[in-house]
């Protein structure tokens, strides 16, 4: 981890398993533990990490389904002024079209649709972009 | 994720501890998938978890479905505030019966 006054940075490649995404959220954790101070930490935190959980899951299963040793490259950003959170990911996997993506209808109980949706409310920016090299996305919170 | 069953008369009781989450989830739907039967009063006890996402959300749907499709229920209670407020985001807090304690559900299920 570097860190200087304004800005707190921490990259991490993992394997593109259910599993191992696990530790992108005990390090946003510890970020933002250790960094700053957050009004409503325990919700803020939670929230962050189950956005970044469920971009992260359809990453695994969708982006890299059928397809075996895929990687998830993560670089968190913490600045100070403003205090903000971005969580950027790289995956190698099959492009995603985010706009496709229907909203989940929230007067009957479904069981599909309902990752994007919960990143897209618990972020301030949800952005997704197919690159040359691969898939990029780049999530921001205020803090 | 850690599952444990307790049985009382027609009442099974789930309680579920640490992270329940995509990588979890199919540990409950498989148990759901093979225990769930009539009277299908189940309740599951989310005091020990630490983390839900929407994979977790969607298995705790389908048993829920599966309870009432068998004139039964699945109620939750001893939610964690981060839980509840995501259960309240997602609107499924309209479609289960959520306690504040195991007690009260119990209850519940006995009045039915």
């Amino acid at each position: 981890m570097e860190t200087n006054e304004t800005v707190t940075s921490m990259q991490l490649k993992l394997p593109a398993d259910l599993e191992q995404i696990r530790l992108v959220g005990t390090c946003i954790s510890l970020m933002l533990t250790d960094v700053c101070s957050i009004a409503e930490a325990e919700v803020t935190i939670y929230n962050v990490q189950l956005a970044v959980q469920e971009i992260c899951v359809n990453i695994v299963t969708h982006a890299y389904e059928g397809i075996f040793n895929g990687q998830i490259q993560v670089i968190l950003t913490l600045t100070k002024q403003p205090s903000t959170l971005i969580i950027e990911l790289y995956d190698t996997g099959q492009p995603f079209e985010l706009e496709a993506v229907p909203l989940p209808n929230l007067d009957e109980i479904g069981e599909h649709g309902y990752g994007l949706f919960l990143a897209r409310e618990l972020l301030d920016e949800v952005h997704y972009e197919t690159r040359q090299s691969g898939n990029y996305w780049r999530l921001r919170k205020h803090l | 994720m850690a599952l444990t069953i307790a049985e009382t008369g027609t009442t099974i009781v789930l309680y579920l501890e640490g992270r329940f989450d995509a990588h979890a989830a199919p540990q409950l739907n498989d148990w759901m998938k093979s225990n769930i039967v009539a009277p299908a009063h189940i309740i599951l006890n989310m005091a020990n978890v630490t983390f839900v996402d929407s994979t977790a959300l969607a298995t705790i749907v389908a048993g829920l479905k599966r309870c009432r499709q068998l004139d039964g229920d699945l109620y939750l209670c001893n939610l964690p505030d981060p839980v509840r407020i995501i259960f309240e985001l997602t609107r499924f807090n309209r479609a289960f019966l959520i306690f504040v304690d195991e007690s009260d559900a119990r209850a519940a299920f006995e009045a039915r």
